[in-house]
């Protein structure tokens, strides 16, 4: 029964990785290259909408990837208090219907589906970049919503830098990263070290009590190699360590209390080989493993349930220059999953997956992108994939794009194997979208409107049988209509510099059969975000509002969370002219709004962080 | 989507219902309190969250009030999980599993008398017997038992065993050893001295069981059939009956004299001296995200359904006729599971 309990945790259960691959590379060695080896990112997402925060932007946020996403996108968060489970649904889709992709590997979770945004560490990424929509070719199962990119970045070209960064919160909340990066015209290395750790027994407001058995910490380590043999052979290797535990904070005062531990490693090779100036070809091999310990009693010192995935991805990357400006990539994969755990008696699954991409720039205005992929599954039959694109330059100032897209989400280790509950029977999920994007920018400003329609059937939904257990059945549908708007504007007088940038999301999701919207998909929400800065001072706004939401499936008016609004301010300096020494100070939720993002989880009041970055 | 549902609601898994104990007829005496005459049904909630609650249907099935909890103790929650209720004398013991709390209310006004929280773990059932309150306790897999005058823990009895529903007959007391499709035990212990006395072995997916008269009747279902079987409570014998035809029955109710159950979305009856399952339903019910029959008792001859509706909104209660026919249908809250007759 505890696992049973387990499982619904998190929501249902889920997921493989399939991923990216890599376009492009073709810049040649230089001074002060930068190489990130999720390539298709950055090349073959040109009618799609990419959001990328800047290193800037992860300090200015919260260490988890929840607190980042939900003050910097439109993605709504489901969070069980302050770092506990957290769930994401973006563009109205549900928690497995996100992939987050580490380095371009997906590594949404083989048991569950999904990624836990409490179970990512943000400060350990040099940038992290949001994709709205589908990206079930490139990254395969889970990126029907869209795609998290967590990234690390190698760079090459003489130097030597060490970072180091502090942030102590109340409730003896404690976020500190070390890295040392080295790097000459043929090697680049670098190796950082996080820790986040809280003892998060903040006050509710208004209220006597306090957050109980919240506690957490987590520890990350991360290193990145890459080495030129010469113009035509490179090397490169990534890896994370993630080390956590989080009691999970108890709702009623005498609640047995749990705890529950993560631990994940990823390791990543890339040998990039270019035969000529138009062929780069790319063999990368990744090893991902997963676990998890769940403790229903804290008081007992062994575990009660536990689950652990280990992946091998193997993929060949080929891609060529055909015409002058068309490229085709064809991509071949190997995915071996073995899961074993509490729930499940070992299990392997074994994917094997062929995709083909093609982008075409028909001239300086105009171009297109098609890409289709198609899979043979060990334990379930996986549909044909595709994406298509195009953009258009009607003026110089405005651009129209044009996507869409076929993109699934497979059933999971435990919906497909779960003891005596599992559904071998089980089809993915799987869903069509079409979206039509406005883009106008000038020099300083740039303003981007978004319309989109998302299908999707066959949601796996674990429900009570009338035999005896809980078992994943394939039974809804839902249709999500949206809007979505944001500009950036950014000027400079003087040594004043200004941003202000600002999004806004509207989210129609409805289950096609009572036409009722999802229950935990707000319609509306709104991030907005001011800076300023003169010489080394710098001030920020961080605002973000999240609009009703309905907690059962019946758009019942007694059945809601109201909305909330909350507010962040923070300053800095930097007392050094030439490298970082910077103290700043941050007052999150400034105007002490009483909010909860689930049911009977209050969050925290205003509070306070005081940070020190120092980078030489 | 769903996420609610699956993400905290669920929880507890499995089914099974309640326990409406008393088929005496309905007699006109004075109230003795505002839900005196009823019939009380828990709405377990989502898992994870304290929104479990009870509900009262009024005798002649014309009225239907939720949340009489809150609403006799000021607002407050009853509790995360609210999983069954047993009675003694004027109090109603309300088992709040993933609170690890039994709130002691009075049943017939629901004013909030005290709660029980020491030797807890997990409570699932409870029963009362020699002045004393039997708890099972599915986390340490004990019975715990308190005195029904202080409230106080008294002593732990470790079973080792799944322990799920207890019953209380001839001043022993029967823990079902099994829950969710597992199990085939049934362990008796002394209510006077609470050591353990002795196990029955009965069919695998032992789920549901009720006394009437001095005999146990224990209903066990599973993918090859079901059984039942009578434990006499006077000479701890026992007797079986069994079926291939109906597999993984459930909801044993005790009315008059019938014992009713139900397979998948059908109703069945037959007498409880009988030799022979019944094999044909007397009706079905149309199925409902496959969580019909969530909650299920028989009161008089009139059967009462507690459908969850997946856990992602109010449950719904429906009364029928021996027949099939809806006489009532009233909208619950969170997961209703179980009727409890107050008179």
């Amino acid at each position: 029964m505890n696992i049973m309990i387990l499982q619904r945790l998190y929501l249902s259960v889920f997921s493989t990785m399939l991923f990216c691959s890599a376009f492009g590379q073709d810049t040649s060695i230089a001074l002060n290259e930068v190489i990130i080896t999720d390539t298709q990112l950055r090349d073959f997402t040109e009618t799609q909408t990419i959001l990328e925060l800047s290193d800037t932007i992860i300090r200015r946020n919260g260490h988890l990837l929840t607190s980042l996403l939900e003050f910097n996108s439109g993605i709504y968060m489901k969070e069980h208090g302050v770092g506990m489970v957290s769930s994401p649904s973006f563009r109205g889709t549900s928690s497995q219907q996100t992939a987050v992709v580490w380095n371009g590997i997906n590594i949404n979770s083989q048991l569950l589906g999904q990624t836990d945004f409490n179970v990512i560490s943000t400060r350990s990424f040099e940038s992290i970049t949001i994709k709205a929509g589908g990206g079930s070719v490139l990254y395969g199962s889970g990126a029907i919503g869209g795609t998290v990119h967590l990234n690390n970045t190698l760079h090459f070209g003489e130097s030597f830098k060490n970072d180091f960064q502090i942030y102590f919160g109340e409730n003896n909340t404690l976020s500190s990263i070390y890295s040392v990066k080295a790097a000459s015209a043929k090697w680049s290395a670098s190796a950082g070290f996080t820790r986040n750790s809280s003892d998060n027994d903040y006050k509710f407001i208004g209220k006597e009590q306090r957050n109980t058995n919240g506690q957490y910490f987590n520890n990350s380590f991360d290193a990145a190699v890459g080495y030129k043999f010469n113009r035509r052979n490179q090397v490169e290797f990534f890896s994370q360590m993630y080390d956590g535990e989080r009691h999970f904070a108890i709702t009623s005062p005498n609640a047995i209390r749990t705890k529950y531990q993560d631990f994940n490693t990823r390791n990543l090779i890339n040998w990039t080989f270019k035969p000529s100036t138009k062929v780069i070809s790319k063999l990368k091999l990744a090893f991902i493993t997963e676990e998890f310990k769940y403790f229903d009693d804290i008081n007992i010192a062994d575990h009660t349930s536990k689950g652990e995935v280990q992946s091998l991805i193997a993929k060949y990357d080929f891609s060529v220059q055909l015409l002058a400006k068309a490229k085709l990539n064809v991509l071949l994969e190997y995915n071996n999953n073995a899961a074993k755990g509490s729930g499940i008696t070992q299990k392997t699954r074994e994917i094997a997956g062929a995709s083909v991409l093609w982008k075409h720039d028909l001239d300086e205005k105009l171009g297109y992108e098609i890409g289709l992929r198609k899979e043979s599954a060990s334990d379930f039959d996986s549909p044909l994939l595709f994406s298509a694109g195009t953009y258009y330059d009607v003026f110089s100032f405005y651009r129209i794009k044009l996507n869409a897209s076929k993109n699934y989400r497979i059933p999971t280790f435990n919906d497909l194997y779960w003891l005596d509950a599992g559904n071998i029977d089980l089809k993915p999920e799987n869903s069509l979208q079409g979206e039509f994007i406005n883009v106008f920018s000038t020099g300083a400003l740039t303003f981007t409107a978004t319309g989109y329609i998302t299908k999707v059937k066959d949601m796996i939904r674990w429900l009570p049988t009338n035999g005896a257990v809980w078992s994943p059945f394939n039974t809804d549908r839902v249709s999500v209509i949206g809007a979505e708007a944001a500009i950036d504007y950014s000027k400079n007088i003087g040594n004043h510099s200004f941003n202000f940038a600002a999004g806004y999301s509207y989210t129609n999701s409805k289950d096609e059969k009572t036409k009722k919207q999802l229950f935990y998909v707000p319609y509306h929400k709104i991030t907005g975000s001011a800076d300023y800065s003169y010489r080394n001072f710098s001030a920020y706004y961080q605002l973000m509002f999240t609009g009703m939401v309905f907690t059962t499936s019946d758009e019942n008016p007694q059945n809601i969370i109201a909305d909330y609004n909350l507010s962040n301010i923070g300053i800095d300096y930097n007392f050094s002219q030439k490298n970082t020494f910077k103290i700043g100070l941050k007052l999150s939720n400034a105007w002490n709004e009483k909010y909860n993002s689930l049911d009977q989880r209050p969050m925290p009041g205003r509070n306070f962080t005081l940070y020190l970055n120092l980078n030489y | 989507m769903n996420f609610k549902k699956i993400y905290l609601g669920l929880g507890i898994a499995a089914l099974f219902f309640a326990s409406c104990t008393t088929e005496d007829e309905v007699q006109a005496l004075p109230s003795l309190g505002t839900y005196d005459k009823g019939v009380l049904v828990v709405n377990e909630g989502n898992f994870g969250e304290p929104n479990g609650s009870i509900s009262f249907l009024s005798n002649d099935f014309n009225t239907f009030q939720n949340d009489i909890y809150a609403t006799e103790n000021s607002g407050e929650a009853l509790g995360d999980v609210a999983q069954s209720m047993s009675f003694n004398g004027d109090k109603a013991f309300i088992v709040v599993n993933n609170s690890n709390e039994i709130k002691v209310v009075n049943r017939y006004s629901f004013k909030k008398v005290a709660t029980i929280t020491e030797g807890l773990n997990k409570p699932r059932y409870s029963v009362s017997s020699n002045g004393k309150l039997f708890v099972t306790n599915s986390g340490n897999k004990s019975v715990s038992v308190y005195s029904l005058d202080t409230y106080a823990l008294l002593a732990t009895i470790n079973i080792d065993k799944t322990v799920e529903r207890i019953v209380a007959a001839n001043n022993k007391i029967y823990v079902q050893n099994g829950a969710f499709g597992t199990g085939n035990e049934v362990t008796m212990i002394s209510a006077a001295d609470n050591s353990i006395l002795s196990t029955f072995e009965v069919g695998q997916g032992v789920n549901s069981m009720e006394e009437k008269n001095g005999i146990l009747y224990v209903l066990c279902g599973n993918n090859e059939g079901s059984s039942l079987y009578r434990i006499n409570t006077t000479t701890d014998t026992k007797s079986v009956m069994q079926t291939q035809t109906l597999k993984n029955a459930k909801n044993l109710d005790v009315d008059g004299d019938n014992m009713w159950f139900t397979v998948g979305t059908g109703v069945y009856a037959m007498p409880i001296v009988g030799s022979n399952f019944n094999t044909l339903p007397l009706f079905s019910v149309a199925d409902n995200d496959f969580s019909t029959f969530y909650g299920f008792a028989v009161i008089n001859g009139y059967v009462l359904s507690a459908d969850a509706n997946g856990f992602t909104q109010n449950g719904i209660l429906k009364i029928y006729t021996a027949a099939g026919l809806v006489l009532k249908t009233y909208n619950t809250k969170i997961g209703p599971n179980g009727f409890f007759l107050n008179i």
